[in-house]
């Protein structure tokens, strides 16, 4: 069963197409990265799966429930965490914990105060006077008591620290991640999050470019840094100039071929996330990020 | 059920501190006022003399044109001679006055939280994290005029009682000797008490359209909420004036805005010691039989339908 199933969603603004004919599904055990520039609809698709926004067409399930028409019952079941703070700078942070606790039938609020406790936010303070890292850690605290089997992160690192960055991702990791539990998650610093997920979708312009599971993509794409002129045994996808010479991205190419026609001075490896996505959407073009 | 009780306690740590202010102030500002008066000072003269071991009192006649001013005269200078029935009328009606400052207070301290609910949720985008909530955009609409409309008034209630043990106490110390006890007992606290409580339990459902609508402008204006819910039906009764020479426009603002059914309401501009500013019970209930009340209740509810959906479709700004 997926957790999310969205099939060619249609979202305008103006002239704008903001989502064109987009798909996504997320089962549990997948943490799903949302990959894409500016503009490429990711917020839009988030927002839609989330229940804030209507569509023009298109089919979303998640959690057997329409987002926009059944948020309130969908929410037991999802949490979420934005790109910046959007818990109300004028509560307490036991007044919030109270409150979530009243109106959330899933969230366990000693689980979130135990947690609080490991940090150094203080109950009796107001949400305005944390600092952007505790802000996190706070929205942190309160989603991870909440039993939901979906965990929306829209880039939920924007702004933050190094240590809380890394603290941010292995927090959720430890005490959110199973098998029985789907993560969707977008951010620009791809570097950051490639190593936790188990599947990308490259979007560009409103559409899933790329649907792929990460072990797929080593199997399928092979970077080659090889120096100029060394004779290429196919046609690679892009090429970019580096200071170790000419980086190559290949795909449907066995590596077992490559090498065997591979020149003393190549290398082979496997692409990152951000070198997979320049090479597929603007192949002429410097690498993002 | 619990969940709606939640959200009220969420409003309630919204607005608590500024429900309790507010009145308080404007107690402070009476007990000013009220001792000024007592010393000497002020449009309204008293005086004590002490002879013979007998207090009386002279009032300044600049005090006639003063509504309050009349009155506390009317009270304070025959309390022996009036009966016992007279007495708590009148006291009921001086008791009823004393809280229309208050009135305003939590109409315009209303009408702002309104006006900001949907539209600084938005700004600062915190709609996001509420609606992250299993909490129907319904309930959160609902429970935002609730408080308002009735919640919010029984913060004030506490600070009305205040002012009015407040006032009767100065006027035991002002009437005839020996009288004090006999206004305490016939002070008409308790019956203003309840008379508020109905008055504001009726007036929820008066000023429905007008709360409403504020909750709808603060649902969709990108910015100056404020001026928007001004502007518009200042326009229209410009229209109407201009194209109709009518004022129905106006007249509806103007009743829904009018809190009618309070107690103290209806005697602005007239002589209190006529029928006064003691009300019955059906007076409270007389908006009932007047078109308008019907009327506002449907435009109230359609803007709070508007209110929602719009709560469901916008979010940050």
């Amino acid at each position: 069963m997926s957790i999310v199933q969205a099939k060619g969603l249609v979202k305008q603004y103006g002239d704008v197409r903001a989502l064109d004919g987009f798909d996504l599904t997320v089962k549990p055990g997948q943490i799903v990265g949302l990959i894409g520039p500016n503009g490429s609809g990711k917020t839009t698709a988030l927002n839609a799966l989330l229940g804030l926004n209507n569509l023009d067409s298109g089919s979303l399930s998640v959690l057997d429930k329409k987002p926009m028409l059944q948020r309130a019952k969908m929410m037991q079941s999802v949490a979420y965490i934005a790109d910046t703070g959007i818990l109300p700078s004028w509560m307490k942070v036991s007044e919030l914990l109270k409150y979530v606790a009243a109106v959330h039938p899933k969230f366990n609020i000693v689980r979130a105060q135990e947690m609080l406790s490991r940090t150094e936010i203080r109950q009796n303070k107001r949400v305005s006077v944390l600092s952007k890292g505790m802000h996190v850690q706070l929205h942190l605290a309160i989603v991870l008591a909440i039993d939901a089997p979906l965990l929306v992160l829209d880039e939920p690192t924007l702004g933050l620290d190094i240590v809380y960055r890394q603290q941010f991702y292995d927090t959720i990791l430890n005490d959110y991640f199973n098998e029985q539990r789907g993560i969707l998650v977008t951010t620009h610093e791809v570097r950051e999050i490639e190593h936790i997920l188990t599947d990308v979708v490259f979007m560009h312009r409103g559409k899933a470019m790329l649907t792929t599971s990460m072990a797929d993509i080593a199997e399928k794409y092979i970077k080659l840094t090889a120096t100029n002129g060394d004779p290429l045994p196919a046609t690679p996808l892009s090429a970019r100039k580096t200071l170790a010479g000419t980086e190559y991205i290949f795909d449907n190419v066995g590596r077992a071929d490559l090498s065997a026609q591979l020149s003393p001075n190549g290398v082979l490896s496997t692409p990152n996330l951000a070198e997979l996505f320049v090479a597929l959407v603007e192949p002429n073009q410097g690498v993002m990020q | 059920m619990n969940t709606f009780i939640s959200l009220l306690k969420r409003e309630w740590l919204e607005y608590y501190r500024v429900f309790m202010w507010s009145p308080i102030v404007v107690f402070a500002l009476i007990v000013i006022f009220g001792l000024t008066l007592a010393g000497g000072s002020g449009s309204l003269q008293f005086e004590r003399v002490d002879s013979q071991n007998e207090r009386s009192i002279q009032i300044d006649a600049q005090g006639g044109d003063d509504a309050l001013g009349r009155a506390l005269a009317g009270l304070l200078l025959d309390v022996e001679g009036t009966t016992d029935t007279e007495l708590s009328a009148r006291m009921t009606g001086l008791m009823n006055l004393i809280p229309l400052p208050f009135y305003y207070v939590w109409l315009v301290v209303s009408l702002y939280g309104l006006l900001a609910c949907l539209h600084n949720e938005r700004r600062d985008r915190s709609v996001l994290f509420w609606k992250s909530m299993p909490v129907s955009d319904l309930q959160t609409i609902v429970s935002k005029f609730a408080f308002l409309a009735w919640i919010a008034p029984l913060l004030t209630l506490g600070v009305i009682l205040a002012a009015q043990l407040f006032v009767t106490v100065l006027l035991m110390t002002l009437v005839e000797q020996g009288m004090g006890t006999r206004l305490l007992l016939h002070s008409g606290v308790l019956m203003s008490l309840l008379q508020i409580l109905v008055g504001f339990l009726m007036n929820g459902f008066v000023v429905l359209p007008v709360f409403a609508w504020c909750i709808l402008v603060s649902g969709w204006a990108k910015s100056m909420p404020m001026m928007w819910a001004f502007a518009v039906p200042l326009s229209l009764v410009v229209v109407e004036n201009i194209m109709t020479d009518g004022d129905r426009i106006a007249s509806f603002i103007v009743f829904h805005l009018s809190m009618a059914s309070l107690p103290g309401m209806s005697s602005i501009g007239e002589d209190p010691f006529g029928k006064g500013a003691a009300t019955t019970f059906a007076e409270q209930f007389v908006v009932l039989g007047d078109a308008q009340f019907w009327l506002g209740l449907v435009v109230g509810l359609g803007f709070l339908a508007g209110a929602v959906y719009l709560r469901r479709v916008r979010n940050e700004i």
